[in-house]
């Protein structure tokens, strides 16, 4: 399953973790699955999941909340895993990430996209590639290469 | 461009290898002449794509070695092994050489292949030049006898459109005249009506009979420009000038008939017995591994097999799993629903399935033979630069492995085979003076059991020095002194890291990876390699692998909710113990023997809920035993195993998942590290 | 009268390296630097053999076959195609262009006169 991002495009998708309204490039999304079973991996940092089936390929699966620094919730009917495909070190990978919602495909401009402010949201400002707005409403465009670009190193740390 | 490119690098690759074992095949038939001329075309089509590609330092030595072959080519000498090592050599550094943006060290290194190539060039002309002096005398004698003249059959069938591309065809045949004495037909058969013919097109056709001196590649030169423009015959008649002598001619005109009605027979029945006399032969040695069919030329036409670019493989063998899971879940819910029909359909679908998977799976695996002529190579090369005569004894080279795994597994296998030829095998006077061939043999024999494969290599060399082992062992501190070890115990010593047996650290195996690498390696393939020598007979080297990587023979065991499965190929065995019995970490002992272990529940799960009867699944690696504590053992199970992907690379307890029947995964246990980390 | 051939090759080196050998092969020799200038020559002129090379600026070898073949006086006329690239399809698509056929790269006098000899006496 060779997923690729798409580059260029201007639609996001937007999920909801918590009270925040967030949203990455539609080109990163491949997948949008109900909450499954998702097998635990011993011996692993707690904002990692576990690993699931997809169609014959087994993918990591990162908790939305822990992952961006939510405080940890009960699933409910509108949980969600959203699978990702995002550039490693030049390659293509794959990861799922537990949202509380999904929400919709909006087109932002590139001139409607504002930049980070020190906001102090509570999570890492470097995850963040820009702001957008729908009615009102901030939303929060994750750089999905940042968010999981640690997580070869921090799964080791977690072990060792 | 860029696919393009990659695909001229797989080309030149396979071209290496072509080159590679039809100079292994010159070396026992020099005077093969289809051999040199593949060689040559194979160089040509290397000089040429390689200028298309841009890889100008390729061009421009493949044209110089190309030029050396010219000679071969045109017979003005007969190849010599000094020009097979050459041009072996320069094949390794034809590979250097494929580089799209060549540094000024490129440029360097193939100046020196060039001059090197014209050195050789030099020499043979040299060597042409003094033959000469004798040719006078022999052209001398062929004139005054018809010794060296055959007699050829020519039939020349134009096409009626020759003419279109200003050929004349009567230059043809006098080409023909001019090389010896001719007897020819010119037939008008097709020649139409007046009213139908058409004066721009050709009706006429030639047969001859000529008897000449010359081979039958200048005479199908001749015809090298028309070649898609008519029906070209040339069959050699006798070997003797038999223009005068009408039986002999009568004859084979009469046979030729023959024949012509036969094939338009035969053409219309089935080519089965082609196709099996490939398969035969399981014993092969040097000579015959790599001979190819005399016709070879013809024998490459027929396409038997295409190349598939191996994601696409990849991406089936995805597919097909994702096909399995989805049948065992189909299965799963047949067998709830209780109805008689799905349930046929069921079955049938499974049994396809199955069929599919196999299929699949026999796909990805690419006989050992691909790699065989490395293994020549290699002999070759070091038997001539450590001076001793060696046969390789190739066995079983047909057995096919993953060819991941085959890729993994010739670095290892190429030292093991420098290691006996460089250690292992006595020169020739030692070898006189303990009674043996003058020659030494490796053998290299693969076999399946199972669903694993067996190599080994074996020597009929000096053996390893046991005394001296255990000697070197102790002073490197790998043992103690009083350490009270089997033969087959201090033979594995030279399986240690930091251990090296040679006295002296000779050019050969002295570089690159030592035996503890070719273990390492071995066993990241979830491998078994084992020793056994007896001294002054043999060093065998045994492997044992998996046929695949991505298909394992496991033991599914469960800790907790959780699945997980144990290679069986390190699986030593099972013992029922009570859980109280033991707490983590602890030294556990069964019949005797007292060995460290991992409770899984406790150290995964944590909960202090472990069933009170577990199990203790003992896994040996090397020479240590250690066992995993297991809350059930499911039973054995043929796991396809999937890459936990990249995001994963950290974790160090698991080397893969399996997707099983109920589509829930369960972890493979990666042993080596399980005991690396809790030993 | 001596045969006339027409050597069109936009490399000077290998022109003059032609010319040379063919000319002292008895020859006579006309030259072209490329598929336009050698166009030229075909008004008419008796012309023997025509030997090209293949890349060329303004018309390529492969043209200018096409376009010779179109004029009634050189239908017939042998035409050589000079090529570095020992390549079926490359001697394929100069055939069906009307080539009669081709002289390999690189090359030595005899060679060079043992193949005009295929296509003209």
């Amino acid at each position: 399953m060779a997923a690729e991002v798409i580059q260029g495009l201007y639609s996001y998708f937007t999920f909801r973790i918590g009270n925040e309204l967030l949203a990455v490039n539609i080109g990163h999304i491949t997948k949008i699955l109900e909450m499954t079973e998702i097998t635990k991996v011993p011996n692993s940092p707690r904002y990692f999941k576990g690993i699931i089936n997809l169609f014959g390929e087994v993918l990591p699966v990162f908790d939305g909340r822990l992952k961006l620094g939510f405080p940890e919730a009960e699933r409910t009917r509108n949980t969600c895993i959203l699978i990702f495909v995002f550039e490693l070190d030049g390659q293509p990978a794959s990861s799922g990430l537990v949202v509380d919602s999904v929400g919709k495909v909006v087109i932002f401009d590139a001139e409607q996209l504002r930049p980070v402010q020190q906001n102090g949201k509570g999570f890492n400002s470097e995850y963040i590639d820009g702001i957008a707005s729908i009615n009102n409403e901030s939303v929060i465009i994750l750089n999905l290469e940042k968010v999981f670009a640690e997580d070869e190193i921090s799964l080791k740390n977690a072990v060792d | 461009m860029n696919s393009f490119v990659e695909k001229f690098k797989d080309e030149v690759k396979d071209y290496c290898e072509r080159l590679e074992s039809n100079l292994l095949l010159l070396e026992h038939e020099p005077e093969n002449h289809q051999v040199i001329e593949e060689v040559f075309r194979i160089m040509h089509s290397m000089k040429g794509s390689g200028g298309m590609f841009g890889f100008d330092l390729l061009s421009d030595v493949t044209h110089d070695l190309e030029s050396l072959y010219d000679i071969f080519r045109s017979k003005k000498r007969q190849i010599d092994s000094e020009a097979i090592s050459f041009t072996l050599k320069s094949i390794d550094g034809l590979h250097q050489l494929m580089v799209e943006s060549p540094t000024s060290d490129d440029a360097r290194f193939a100046e020196k292949m060039k001059s090197e190539t014209r050195m050789q060039i030099a020499r043979l002309n040299a060597e042409i030049h003094s033959d000469e002096q004798e040719d006078i005398h022999a052209t001398r004698n062929s004139v005054l006898s018809n010794l060296n003249q055959n007699t050829w059959y020519i039939s020349f069938v134009p096409y009626e459109n020759i003419l279109k591309n200003g050929t004349n065809p009567l230059y043809l045949i006098d080409e023909l005249n001019a090389f010896g004495e001719c007897n020819i037909q010119v037939s008008f058969d097709r020649l139409p009506a007046l009213v139908a013919m058409n004066p721009e097109n050709c009706y006429v056709s030639w047969s001859l009979f000529i008897a000449t001196a010359e081979n039958i590649e200048t005479l199908r030169d001749v015809f090298i420009f028309v070649s898609d423009q008519a029906e070209i015959l040339i069959e050699k008649v006798s070997s003797q000038n038999v223009l005068h002598d009408e039986t002999i001619l009568a004859n084979f005109l009469n046979t030729k008939l023959n024949e012509e009605i036969w094939e338009i027979i035969e053409s219309e029945m089935p080519e089965a017995d082609l196709l099996q006399d490939e398969k035969e032969e399981d014993t092969v040695t040097l000579k015959s591994s790599v001979e190819i069919p005399k016709n070879s030329a013809f024998a490459q036409t027929t396409v038997d097999s295409i190349r598939v670019d191996s994601k696409k493989i990849d991406q089936y063998m995805n597919l097909v799993s994702e096909l399995i899971t989805a049948q065992s879940r189909l299965e799963l819910i047949t067998s709830m629903l209780n109805h008689p029909d799905l349930e046929l359909i069921a079955e049938n679908f499974g049994k396809l399935s199955r069929q599919l998977r196999d299929n699949a799976f026999d796909m990805s695996l690419i006989p050992l033979q691909s790699v065989a002529v490395r293994f020549n190579r290699l002999v070759h090369d070091l038997s001539k630069s450590l001076e001793k005569e060696v046969v390789l004894i190739t066995e079983g080279m047909e057995t096919e492995l993953d060819k991941n795994i085959i890729e993994k597994l010739i670095e290892p296998l190429l030292h093991i085979i420098r290691n006996s030829i460089d250690h292992g095998i006595e020169n020739r006077n030692d070898r006189l003076i303990k009674q043996k061939e003058a020659f030494g043999t490796v053998k290299i024999k693969a076999s399946t059991t199972g669903s694993s494969v067996l190599i080994e290599v074996e020597d009929d060399g000096a053996g390893l020095d046991l005394t001296q082992i255990k000697k070197k062992a102790i002073q490197k501190g790998i043992i103690n002194d009083h350490s009270n070890l089997t033969d087959e115990e201090i033979a594995r010593l030279i399986l240690e890291p930091g251990f090296t047996t040679a006295e002296l650290v000779t050019d050969v195996s002295g570089r690159g990876v030592g035996m503890d690498v070719v273990k390492k390696r071995i066993q990241e393939m979830r491998g078994v390699i084992e020793l056994s020598t007896v001294k002054d007979r043999f060093t065998r080297i045994s492997i044992k692998l998996p046929l695949s990587l991505s298909i394992i023979d496991g033991l599914l065991t469960m800790v907790g909710d959780g699945y997980y499965v144990i290679p069986s190929s390190t699986i030593k065995k099972i013992h029922f113990i009570k859980s109280k019995s033991l707490k983590r970490d602890q030294l556990i002992e069964i019949e005797g023997a007292e060995f460290p272990c991992l409770n899984m529940h406790d150290e995964f799960i944590g909960d202090g809920n472990a069933p009170e009867e577990q199990l203790v699944v003992i896994i040996g690696l090397d020479n240590l035993l250690f066992g995993l504590v297991v809350d059930e053992v499911i039973h054995e199970y043929q796991a396809v195993i999937k890459p936990l992907g990249r995001l994963m690379k950290g974790l160090d307890l698991f080397s893969g998942a399996s997707i099983l029947g109920t589509g829930q995964l369960a972890l493979l246990i990666d042993t080596n590290k399980v005991i690396k980390k809790y030993m | 009268m001596s045969k006339q051939i027409l050597i069109v090759d936009d490399s000077e080196s290998i022109r003059e390296v032609l010319a040379f050998s063919i000319a002292s092969a008895g020859y006579e020799v006309l030259t072209a630097c490329d598929g336009l200038d050698a166009l030229k020559y075909f008004d008419g002129r008796p012309i023997d053999l025509l030997l090209t090379d293949y890349h060329m600026p303004n018309i390529n070898g492969l043209e200018l076959i096409l376009k010779v073949r179109q004029i009634e006086l050189y239908k017939y006329m042998p035409i050589l195609v000079l090529t570095t690239e020992n390549q079926v399809d490359m001697m394929k698509e100069a055939r069906d262009c009307g080539a009669t056929g081709w002289l390999l790269k690189p090359f030595n006098t005899e060679k060079l006169l043992q193949t005009l000899r295929k296509v003209i006496r």
